[in-house]
């Protein structure tokens, strides 16, 4: 019969069409899996895309820098972890090794969050505002302006200033984490007393802004300044650690 | 052949001279461009169809480049300018590809 | 109206026919009707090669012109400009690949530190719950995600046709607007905040330099995305009644701010590190009179 004859040749042109048939499919398999990534990468680039071409040449020039001074600190830090994990990791006694460890690190994060008093070299500012025109923000800027200038622990009257650490208005007096406090305010703030000085009073800076609205603020430099507020770290209730 | 070097001898010169382009002159450079472009594309594709006419491709080239100019020249003064250039861009980029088409169908046979 | 639908007919098909000329790229017809008229033999008139050797040399010329003002035309400015913006996202690159190996270092030595303290867990317990407030960990749990957004930048078309942005962009969004949304956040009662995916800190400062928004010296642009961990109910209260809120919702119907703030169930923030005391060290002696500030 023709039809065996013609079966084995048919069969094998059968196979080698369904063969290019496969494999022109897995090339526009492969082609569209590229064009959906192409799509959404540009997609995700254009939304990402960053304003730095906008910026002036000075300004450029100040985020290098700030970029440099952040990678100069992470290297330190990445170094003292490694110094710290390798004595940990070659200690004898692990357990006293790390409890050392455990007690100092915990000893600096209750400076920064304020569970422990502090003291060092930093600044004592003092804000006056006799026409009572100074906000919360106001307050709060000058707050910002320590942090960015290195302040390490930071007291607003009597109240320790921490990550948490809210200016609010309720009612006329400024509040600091719900506590009023009024005018003249003082500031206490450890760090590099020159670098906090001059970050207050940059030309158009908290100074300047208080000096326009009637008050004065002043800095004082000094060697040594002791910060006695401390406050009380609320157990998280909402926040939980995600491992990584 | 000859077309293909004079090319390359066109382009090596305009790189090695770099004329300053004058200012007048500048919004027609984007025309000029593109009716070059589909001068070396609309004779490629007729060489490839075997039509090929050397005075038709002086002549498209050349009318193609100064009826473009005329007719942006003309929008600027009234004011459709811009609007007109890039009409006139995209009309010949169309046909750019056009061309680009049939000239990859006669290569690679696709 | 037989006479009508017939004009109709006859004048769509001529413009139906441009389009379709257009598109469907049918030969020059130049080429087309010299080919007829010259039939089947091959021109070979004089002047055939070098008017094609003409052709091609004022193509190649003009191409090569074009491409030479173009490059030209762009000014030293802006290559410096455009070599210092690469400098400073290379820079920003290193910064952040720095960062992501202190955070695995310092999640590795919190494994190993916790590992041997196992008979210390009290101590264990308090250095965690201050590493998370101090931002040294990442943190998941409900909250509430702010967005402040800058209204869409004008751009400008300069003369030779290039589009650029307009240096001063409409900044309208500034380090004091994301500075009050975070403190009003914190005073709702968040108990993490992470702004752009930058973990706040108990030193994380958030300024302005020229016109960008530093955030712990990170520049991040619009839209800026503020992510508080807690109750997300409450927040959702406190933030929607407060008058920051009131205010950008002002600003975003008056200067057209992209504004709005959603619940989540899930948030995730992630680690900032800790900066290393320089300055501040415990007092150890005991204090004559010890005041307590206030606490949430």
């Amino acid at each position: 019969m023709s039809d065996t004859e013609q079966h084995p040749a048919e069969h094998h042109k059968h196979r080698h069409r369904r063969s290019v048939r496969i494999s022109a499919g897995a090339v526009i398999a492969i082609l569209t899996a590229v064009l959906g990534f192409a799509i959404v990468t540009q997609v995700r680039a254009n939304s990402r895309s960053d304003n730095l071409s906008n910026l002036r040449e000075d300004d450029l020039i100040g985020i290098l820098d700030n970029q440099d001074a952040r990678a100069d600190r992470l290297r330190q830090q990445i170094a003292e972890l490694q110094t710290t994990l390798r004595r940990l990791q070659d200690s004898g006694d692990r357990n006293a090794a790390a409890r050392q460890q455990a007690e100092q690190e915990a000893q600096a994060l209750a400076v920064l969050l304020g569970t422990a008093p502090a003291v060092g070299p930093g600044v004592i500012v003092t804000i006056t505002d006799p026409q009572l025109k100074l906000g919360a923000e106001d307050l709060l800027d000058v707050v910002e302006e320590l942090r960015g200038a290195g302040a390490e622990a930071i007291q607003f009257g009597a109240v320790r200033v921490s990550t948490t650490t809210a200016f609010t208005q309720p009612s006329g007096a400024i509040a600091v984490d719900g506590a009023e406090q009024s005018a003249p305010y003082r500031v206490i703030a450890i760090g590099d007393p020159k670098t906090l000085d001059t970050a207050l009073n940059i030309p158009g800076g908290v100074a300047s802004v208080v000096r326009s609205d009637g008050g004065q603020l002043t800095v004082a430099e000094r060697t040594t300044v002791t910060i006695s507020a401390t406050r009380t770290i609320p157990t998280p209730k909402y926040a939980t650690p995600s491992s990584h | 052949m000859i077309a293909a070097f004079a090319l390359i001898a066109g382009v090596v010169t305009g790189l090695i001279f770099r004329p300053t382009v004058p200012n007048w002159l500048e919004p027609y450079l984007p025309i000029a461009v593109v009716a070059a472009l589909d001068a070396v594309f609309g004779g490629l594709r007729a060489r490839l169809d075997g039509v090929f006419d050397a005075k038709v491709f002086v002549i498209s080239f050349v009318s193609n480049v100064l009826v473009a100019a005329l007719i942006v020249y003309l929008g600027d003064k009234l004011g459709v300018g811009s609007q007109l250039s890039t009409a006139v861009v995209v009309v010949l980029g169309i046909r750019i590809f056009g061309n680009a088409a049939a000239i990859r169908r006669h290569v690679f046979r696709a | 109206m037989v006479e009508g639908t017939s004009t109709h007919e006859v004048r769509e098909p001529a413009v139906a026919k441009l389009l379709v000329d257009l598109v469907m790229d049918p030969r020059d017809p130049g080429y087309e009707a010299a080919a007829l008229r010259r039939g089947d033999a091959p021109s070979n008139r004089w002047w055939d090669a070098p008017a094609v050797a003409l052709g091609c040399l004022v193509v190649g010329f003009t191409l090569a012109v074009a491409y030479a003002h173009t490059n030209r035309s762009a000014p030293e400015a802006a290559k410096v400009h455009a070599a210092l913006v690469n400098r400073v996202r290379s820079a920003e690159k290193d910064g952040t690949s720095l960062a992501k190996s202190a955070q695995s270092l310092s999640n590795k030595l919190n494994a190993v530190r916790n590992a041997a303290l196992s008979d210390s867990s009290v101590l264990a317990r308090s250095l965690g719950t201050a590493q998370l407030e101090a931002g040294a960990v990442a943190v998941k749990g409900p909250g509430l995600t702010v967005t402040l957004k800058d209204p869409a930048a004008a751009t400008s078309v300069a003369p030779n046709g290039s589009r650029a942005n307009s240096i001063n962009a409409d900044h309208v969004i500034t380090d004091r607007d994301v500075r009050s949304v975070v403190n009003e956040l914190w005073a709702d009662g968040a108990e993490a905040i992470a702004v752009n995916g930058i973990r706040l800190t108990p030193t994380s400062a958030i300024r302005f330099a020229g016109d960008a928004v530093l955030v712990d010296f990170q520049p991040i642009s619009s839209p800026y995305t503020i992510d508080a961990l807690g109750n997300a109910d409450n927040l959702a209260t406190g933030f929607a009644e407060s008058d920051v809120a009131s205010r950008y919702a002002t600003l975003q119907s008056a200067k057209n701010i992209g504004f709005s703030f959603d619940e989540h169930s899930k948030l995730s923030l992630p680690a900032s590190p800790t900066v290393a005391l320089r300055y501040a060290h415990v007092r150890t002696e005991p204090p004559s009179n010890h005041s307590s500030g206030a606490h949430k």
